[in-house]
């Protein structure tokens, strides 16, 4: 990490070694001894950003995914790394049709365009987890890392999901898709490439 | 405390004090593992002693620990043989392997002084504690609080209608 001079005089202000400062969050009242806190909750409580977004990045996108749902600032910090997980996969947010305005808050389709003006309207509270939606998106439903066959419900209906060619052997997942009620004949599927099928294409 | 990067190294030596006062003495290359204190040197030469009030006599001797195992790692020797990749990452998973506690000051001290393969190495160390968690079990861990709003929970429940875990 490379920071500047300034952010080094703003780390100063923390606590050295062995001082903890009791933040909003009253977790530290569950430990008796506070420095046997463990480092991500004691970061978390001092809102330590920029070292819980270096912390986090080191995660795989399936560990990103689940750390992500944990709270509202772990949601937008594992946006950065999700972002260039998706970056590195080629996927791209969707682009709205001039004139949209998207139905929800909170919906993949936002765009950051209009996360500043939401904050500039005193609505920045809203997290906005666009990239992790995308992600989610194309990742195998039961692993978390890319998804290679689309799931439908029955064989003509729409795609629900991605699962990837190691989880689609796996007999815990056919047992859910059973579970499910997913037509399994269907799940076999096609590999999903970029030369040999279109997202929209239907599994064989 | 003295600590060496290796015999051969440059004599210029640097001279830190800790915030409990406690004085270092290091090897340049030792102390240009931290861009902080690179920066520093550069400004002021080695003659000054460099006060780092943020962190103590403890972490610092551990923080110098790493850097002059670092820097030794760097040069290169005659009489012995190299130091290879899985030795050092061998003497790193030994040296993350501590307290909470001090893995908490040791990040601190990483940042503050900058220097990157610690904090990379410390980041990858507690990340690794949250590896293959349910965002759950996480909460439960570390004692966060759910703050997501309805619409935000009911946004997930819908994403995650198909869940497998």
């Amino acid at each position: 990490m490379t920071l500047g001079a300034d952010k080094v005089i703003y780390l100063s202000q923390f606590p050295v070694a062995g001082l903890v400062v009791d933040a909003v969050n009253s977790s530290s009242e569950k430990f008796r001894d506070p420095a046997s806190r463990p480092v991500l909750q004691r970061l978390t409580d001092l809102g330590q950003d920029d070292l819980l977004h270096s912390i986090l990045e080191k995660l795989p996108p399936a560990n990103l995914l689940k750390a992500s749902r944990v709270c509202r600032s772990w949601a937008s910090l594992c946006e950065p790394a999700l972002r260039l997980q998706c970056q590195r996969h080629g996927w791209s947010l969707p682009r709205l049709p001039r004139g949209a305005t998207p139905a929800f808050p909170w919906r993949a389709e936002w765009g950051t365009e209009l996360t500043q003006l939401l904050s500039s309207h005193g609505h920045g509270d809203i997290v906005i987890i666009q990239w992790r939606s995308l992600y989610y998106r194309h990742a195998c439903r039961a692993c978390g890392e890319v998804g290679e066959f689309l799931v439908r419900k029955t064989l003509n209906s729409n795609v629900q999901f991605l699962l990837c060619g190691r989880c689609i052997r796996l007999g815990g997942v056919q047992s859910k898709l059973a579970q499910y009620s997913i037509d399994l004949c269907g799940v076999t599927g096609k590999l999903r490439g970029p030369t040999n099928s279109t997202p929209g294409s239907r599994p064989t | 405390m003295h600590f060496q990067g290796s015999p051969n190294m440059a004599e210029k030596r640097v001279k830190l004090i800790s915030s409990d006062n406690d004085e270092f003495e290091v090897d340049e290359a030792v102390a240009f593992e931290s861009e902080t204190l690179r920066n520093m040197i550069q400004d002021t030469g080695t003659n000054v002693p460099i006060s780092i009030p943020n962190v103590s006599s403890d972490i610092l001797a551990k923080v110098l620990e790493y850097c002059s195992y670092h820097a030794e790692t760097m040069e290169t020797h005659d009489d012995k043989p190299p130091i290879t990749d899985a030795q050092i990452r061998e003497w790193d998973a030994d040296f993350v392997d501590v307290h909470p506690a001090t893995l908490y000051s040791l990040i601190l001290a990483a940042n503050y002084l900058n220097i990157k393969n610690l904090l990379d190495l410390i980041c990858q160390a507690v990340a690794n504690n949250i590896r293959g968690k349910t965002a759950v079990e996480i909460r439960k861990i570390l004692h966060i609080q759910d703050d997501f709003t309805y619409e935000e929970e009911m946004e997930i429940r819908r994403e995650t209608k198909w869940a497998f875990d």
